[in-house]
């Protein structure tokens, strides 16, 4: 009985170690920054969203930090410290449009949400660029995607620092992101 | 916005405009309008003579941020908490941004 009981434990503590090892990557902190960070260029920019035979281009998949719940947090703290919120709120809008919503007039994918945020928009977006280094950049886009729930539960933030003023990330149910029309105003000449 | 023929005109956040006897309080007559109506009527006379009364349906600045910007009402803060303070209004009325005359009878 001892030595199954002996056995069991093994086991067990088999188990453990190999979840702590395995099951923490959500966790991860990268120290480095992203290959092309601190380097002040646009990792994944381009200059139109043109692409042959028209229509929507193909996905070019997730952003550097959407795995990554460490990187989202830190996207939620700084979406704060750059005055994100200054127009946006907590993402129901005021100035700014909102960000909780299914409309996105400039596109969903991390890099539209990375140029948009880089590059400014008309009618009141300014441009962040050599603002705000690449890498934290790129975890601001992660947090402005977990707020429409585009992100998996277990990465977008749970909680706030401060009051709750919206439903946590995680439980914001899943906007399927629209094309709202671009306003004329906005419109180049 | 009263009148000398003892007509007064006023509209609604929901975006009614009437007409009421500024003596018994009667409503003589309403129309309803494609916004809510915050701005004041205003009476003149045609260059044909008549007279008429024009108003401005829609609603905005802070109170009205949340139909016009189309916000999003989960968020309590958002539009300095105008949005959760006038939570309702989307059920109310739409967007807006007409001028609506009306010729008097």
């Amino acid at each position: 009985m001892p030595s199954r009981f002996r056995e069991r434990r093994g086991l067990f503590s088999a188990l453990l170690l190999a979840l702590s090892l395995f099951a923490c990557k959500r966790e991860e902190r990268n120290f480095q920054g992203l290959p092309s960070g601190g380097t002040g260029t646009h990792p994944r920019v381009r200059e139109v969203a043109l692409v042959a035979g028209g229509g929507a281009s193909a996905d070019s998949g997730p952003g550097p930090y959407e795995e990554n719940a460490y990187a989202v947090s830190q996207g939620k703290t700084l979406y704060n410290q750059y005055n994100c919120s200054g127009c946006h709120f907590q993402g129901g809008g005021g100035i700014g449009p909102p960000l909780m919503d299914a409309d996105w007039i400039y596109g969903s994918r991390p890099e539209n949400i990375y140029e948009t945020i880089a590059e400014g928009r008309p009618n009141g977006m300014p441009s962040f660029d050599g603002k705000i280094v690449p890498d934290q950049l790129w975890q601001i886009v992660a947090y402005v995607r977990s707020m429409s729930g585009l992100l998996r539960k277990d990465v977008a933030p749970g909680r706030n620092d401060d009051m709750q003023v919206r439903p946590q990330e995680q439980s914001t149910k899943k906007a399927k992101p629209m094309q709202s029309a671009i306003p004329k105003s906005a419109e180049l000449p | 916005m009263a009148t000398a023929g003892d007509v007064v005109f006023y509209g609604t956040m929901e975006g009614w405009f009437k007409a009421l006897d500024a003596k018994s309080g009667k409503l003589l007559w309403q129309f309803k309008t494609g916004s809510g109506i915050i701005g004041q009527p205003v009476v003149y006379r045609g260059p044909d003579g008549k007279e008429y009364v024009a108003v401005l349906s829609g609603v905005g600045g802070w109170a009205g941020a949340v139909v016009a910007g189309g916000l999003d009402i989960r968020d309590s803060s958002a539009a300095l908490g105008f949005v959760n303070a006038m939570k309702d209004l989307p059920q109310a009325t739409t967007k807006g941004g007409m001028l609506y005359a009306f010729a008097l009878p």
